[in-house]
């Protein structure tokens, strides 16, 4: 493994000449992954001093790999053209596979310090890339909300790391959860002060703010990697903490399983008003973290394998929902619902494409969104009765918005905005749906891969 | 036009013969079913699969639906020849009939999801195939009220999950509290049933095509498939509940039908009524008749609705049926069918319809449904005979007002496919009746002559009664003719008062909490000055030689003696 992170050092090191060192990094990623790929069903084993793999961690971090390579692929605006925006020497695509190291390299730690590192060094890149390569002047705000949300609400788990790390010796995941350094306390408080940090980057409703405001003014390639990926920095560690921590199933859990659940509902609401394309799929992630979370939070096995479908789901279907809405943003120049009307009379194939994954963003089956869903509804029911309903009517809002969006960009009549002369599309964006449907619909006959 | 018209139907036939001929093996010969279940994932403990089953119940269903699917095509060809884009909509009409028929092949509920959920989305690709705002509104109904019943569903798959099986002989091993009610309630949606039938007459924004394949024999009897095949969850209180929904369905479609003027609204009340008492037959507890009444009607149903379509075309896509009238004279193949048709649906002695709704009647007077819920039946089928008889007449009677004096001659796609639907809906009553053992085992009931006149009388005295309270007209207008037209205002609520309460709110909603206290308050003027000011007071406080002093102290004292 340390061979693997020298060679990429290496690379980015000799590649500060180069033009495309971009594609060196992601090569060191795959290369990476293979070297995680012999992993057993349901225990973590500690490939090195560096590496610890479960089936999960595997999981996330093909879920990195894909979806950096979907954003490359479709934004076609930074990539193609003749003139490429640089900042001191890095493109887009460095800053998309800085991004993706970061995470793949979160991922796959398994010491809480390289963690907490990994945790915060994606936010850098991502904070450039908004900035450099964003669209609008409101992105100042947007980076500045992302970064201070994030890391504001991290301190009070540095802190709780640091202080178990002088306890035990030890940051070793494996190692220090055996000794045993948790047993004595009663976690209800600690918990939830030391999951703030993955509550607000997951994010649960009310700490949501940063997020429309980060997906709608980041460019493509930023969107598609803050939904696809840096999202599930939050579910990822919210399983491990709560592997940790040995939290119980108490008052706290349970109100934060009610808040994030009913959060989901209104945001599921919230979604079906809005006049943004970017922001209402914005919302719809809120919405579809919200159902993952709560269903986590029951403390059943099925629970948390149907969190990490719902965020594996996820991951694929919301970046490329990102990148048809960037499509319709390329032909009329805004993403207001009110000009991007009516594509289905002159683009058939695309408007099949949001048809598409409009109903697999509502849970169409048989795909991976459709199990993921399924199972989180029926985790709550067992728990309990009332947030079974509670989950339908989720389920409920989430098809209502998802017919909305879809009515919106591709029924009636085309605007004038849309229906000029010479208008044509990149086909790059047919490619990577095409991709990620495939991955999606093809996940159910591999359903044990996700269902971890 | 006409080589992918005919590529198409030549499929959908293909595929009838072969379903015809796995009807015959497994239903009349040998009384075989063939089980083939692909399990998925074996993580969970129970058996988690895609299980398909081809029993007679499920080869009959299919080889109708496929019949009907290539008559539409051919009829489609006739009724949409000026479209542009017949390609697309072949496309989605397939994948219509692809999602009806992997609901029947498979009586398992992860299976079935996947048609469940195809027919609700792809139902609302057709209705909105007109891109106006009226089919959108109609198409957002429909599929709204559909995912309520994909909401219900998916709570069943929940409750499911933690029993033994997800299929329809689940029952026989473990059963837990509300699977009943809630998969009852989800096919409610489906079937349109009280009170969720607002969205059935909006429906009709689709192209005739498109009702006549969905709305008559496909979409609206999934439902009443669903609990045919899992009837056995149904307790004696969800069967109680069934029943008083379906009669209010009943009741609502039959007296609403009298009021409405849109030609294709009323043969969608009418499939209403029929659906209705399709399902008031089964919370009876006779789950084969009504799987009769759901084949024969589906044919006879698809035929009125291709000649209520040619009659639309002729006069000039008009629906409003003050507007039509003379078909008598101008269509005559159309006008027989539709005739004959009506009187099948009124059950007029030895055509189609009257097997079927002689059992019915037959099964609700041996039952114990009580007397209240007889009268209404026979209220019903009165009702029934009320609209059948309107409608003929409107079509029929030359008023001098339509453009269906101008028109040429009859298209060849919709004689034959008229040709083809005919021999469907006239045949497949005595041959299902003959043939399959489970309908002849259930029939043959030898009623003296007297009362099997009775009801007829009754029906014909009750429709005199209501045409004489009609004409005094000073009592109908006014609050009964929007009653009966909005059909008892459940249009209104479902559409207006629903929808237009929940956005407001939700608006109201982002603008105050969301924009306001979320956005706002938490970081624009709240934590905001809360940080930059404290920020502020830290460095007014180092500028001051005692302060300096003092607060670095403290930071000492707090270091030493915290540590």
């Amino acid at each position: 493994m340390s061979c693997v992170l020298m060679l990429s050092v290496s690379c980015i090191l000799w590649g500060l000449g180069m033009n495309e060192v971009g594609w060196l990094i992601m090569v060191c990623a795959v290369a990476l992954l293979v070297v995680m790929m012999d992993c057993p069903f349901n225990f973590y084993i500690l490939k090195s001093e560096w590496l610890g793999v479960d089936e999960m961690s595997v999981l996330m971090v093909l879920l990195c790999l894909l979806v950096s390579m979907m954003s490359l692929v479709s934004s076609t605006k930074e990539v193609k053209n003749g003139f490429v925006v640089l900042m001191s020497g890095w493109s887009v695509v460095e800053m998309v596979m800085f991004i993706c190291l970061g995470s793949v390299l979160f991922f796959s730690v398994c010491s809480w310090m390289d963690f907490f590192f990994f945790f915060e060094f994606s936010l850098v890149p991502t904070f450039f890339l908004i900035l450099k390569w964003g669209y609008q002047p409101e992105r100042l705000q947007a980076a500045v909300f992302m970064l201070l949300y994030t890391v504001g609400s991290s301190l009070p788990l540095l802190m709780s790391l640091i202080y178990f790390w002088s306890n035990i010796k030890s940051d070793n995941m494996l190692l220090s959860k055996m000794v045993g350094g948790w047993k004595d306390f009663n976690m209800n408080w600690p918990w939830l002060i030391m999951s703030l940090s993955f509550l607000v980057k997951l994010p649960v409703y009310g700490a949501h703010a940063w997020l429309p405001k980060a997906h709608v003014e980041a460019p493509l390639s930023g969107s598609m990697l803050l939904a696809g990926v840096l999202l599930k920095f939050g579910g990822y560690g919210l399983i491990r903490l709560m592997w940790f921590s040995e939290v119980t199933n108490s008052t706290i859990v349970l109100f934060v399983l009610v808040f994030s659940l009913w959060g989901g509902v209104l945001s599921s609401g919230v979604c079906s008003c809005q006049s943004d394309l970017k922001s209402l799929i914005a919302y719809s992630s809120i919405g579809h973290m919200a159902l993952s979370l709560s269903v986590l939070l029951s403390f059943y096995s099925v629970g948390k394998m149907a969190c990490v479908c719902v965020l594996y789901s996820h991951g694929i279907c919301s970046p490329i929902l990102f990148s048809l809405a960037a499509n319709s943003y390329e032909f009329c120049q805004s993403r207001s619902i009110m000009l991007s009307k009516g594509i289905s009379r002159i683009f058939p194939i695309i408007s099949g494409v949001w048809f598409f994954f409009c109903i697999l963003n509502m849970g169409f089956p048989p795909s991976l969104n459709f199990f993921s869903e399924v199972y989180s509804v029926g985790g709550l029911l067992s728990l309990q009765w009332l947030l079974g309903l509670m989950g339908g009517l989720m389920c409920l809002m989430t098809g209502a918005y998802c017919l909305i969006l879809y009515s919106l960009v591709n029924h009636g009549v085309v605007s004038s905005m849309v229906f000029k002369p010479g208008l044509n599309l990149s086909y790059r964006y047919l490619v990577s749906s095409v991709f990620g449907g495939v991955l999606l619909l093809g996940g159910t006959l591999c359903l044990d891969m996700f269902f971890v | 036009m006409s080589v992918s018209v005919g590529a198409v139907a030549l499929s959908y036939f293909f595929f009838f013969l072969f379903f015809f001929f796995l009807m015959l093996v497994s239903g009349v010969l040998k009384g075989s079913v063939l089980v083939l279940e692909w399990e998925m994932s074996e993580k969970f403990f129970m058996e988690m699969g895609f299980c398909m089953v081809l029993d007679w119940v499920a080869c009959m269903f299919v080889l109708s639906v496929l019949f009907i699917s290539g008559c539409v095509s051919i009829f489609s060809g006739f009724y949409l020849s000026h479209e542009n884009f017949l390609k697309r909509f072949f496309f989605l009409v397939q994948l219509f009939v692809l999602s009806m028929i992997l609901l029947i092949l498979f009586p398992n509920y992860l299976g079935l999801m996947v048609g469940w959920d195809g027919l609700g989305v792809v139902s609302f690709l057709l209705v909105v195939y007109y891109l106006s705002s009226n089919s959108l509104s109609a198409g957002m109904i429909t599929a709204l009220s559909n995912r309520i019943g994909d909401v219900c569903f998916l709570l069943v798959i929940g409750l499911m999950s933690s029993m033994l099986s997800y299929s329809m002989w689940g029952v026989l091993l473990m059963s837990g509290f509300f699977m009943g009610f809630l998969m009852m309630l989800g096919s409610m949606t489906k079937s349109a049933q009280v009170p969720f039938s607002a969205w059935l007459p909006e429906a009709m924004a689709a192209p005739t095509p498109v009702s006549t394949l969905v709305h008559s024999s496909t979409l609206v009897t999934a439902g009443v498939y669903v609990v045919i095949r899992f009837s056995e969850y149904l307790g004696e209180l969800e069967k109680y509940l069934l029943m008083v929904f379906s009669m209010v369905t009943m009741f609502l479609a039959g007296s609403s039908a009298c009021a409405e003027v849109d030609m294709k609204k009323v043969v969608a009340l009418s499939t209403l009524s029929q659906v209705g008492m399709m399902m008031f037959v089964i919370s009876v507890g006779a789950n084969t008749i009504a799987f009769f009444h759901l084949l024969v009607h589906a044919f006879f149903k698809a035929l009125m609705f291709m000649c209520v379509g040619g009659v639309i075309f002729y006069s000039g896509s008009c629906q409003d049926a003050r507007l039509l009238g003379g078909a008598w004279f101008k269509l005559p193949l159309t006008s027989v069918l539709f005739l004959f048709s009506n009187l099948s649906l009124m059950g007029f002695p030895f055509f189609s319809g009257f097997y079927s709704k002689e059992l019915i009647v037959g099964v609700c007077l041996s039952s114990n449904c009580g007397f209240l819920s007889f009268i209404l039946l026979v209220v019903c089928l009165a009702l029934t005979a009320c609209y059948s008889i309107r409608s003929i007449g409107l079509v029929f009677q030359d008023m001098g007002l339509s453009s269906l004096s101008f028109y040429s001659m009859e298209n060849s796609y919709y004689l034959l496919s008229l040709l083809l639907m005919m021999n469907g809906a006239v045949m497949m009553s005595i041959v299902m009746q003959s043939l399959i053992k489970e309908f002849l085992a259930v029939s043959f009931i030898k009623g003296s002559l007297f009362y099997s006149l009775l009801i007829m009388v009754v029906v014909f005295l009750f429709n005199l009664v209501l045409f004489f309270t009609v004409s005094m007209k000073t009592m109908f207008l006014g609050f009964s003719k929007d009653f009966f037209s909005s059909m008892w205002f459940l249009s209104l609520i479902s559409g207006n008062l629903i929808s237009v309460g929940v956005l407001t709110t939700i608006s109201k909603y982002i603008n105050y909490v969301e924009m306001g206290w979320i956005r706002t308050y938490l970081w624009q003027s709240g934590v905001k000055n809360m940080f930059m000011g404290m920020s502020n007071k830290v460095l007014k406080i180092n500028f001051n030689m005692v302060g300096l002093v003092m607060f670095y102290s403290f930071c000492f004292l707090v270091m030493v003696f915290w540590w």
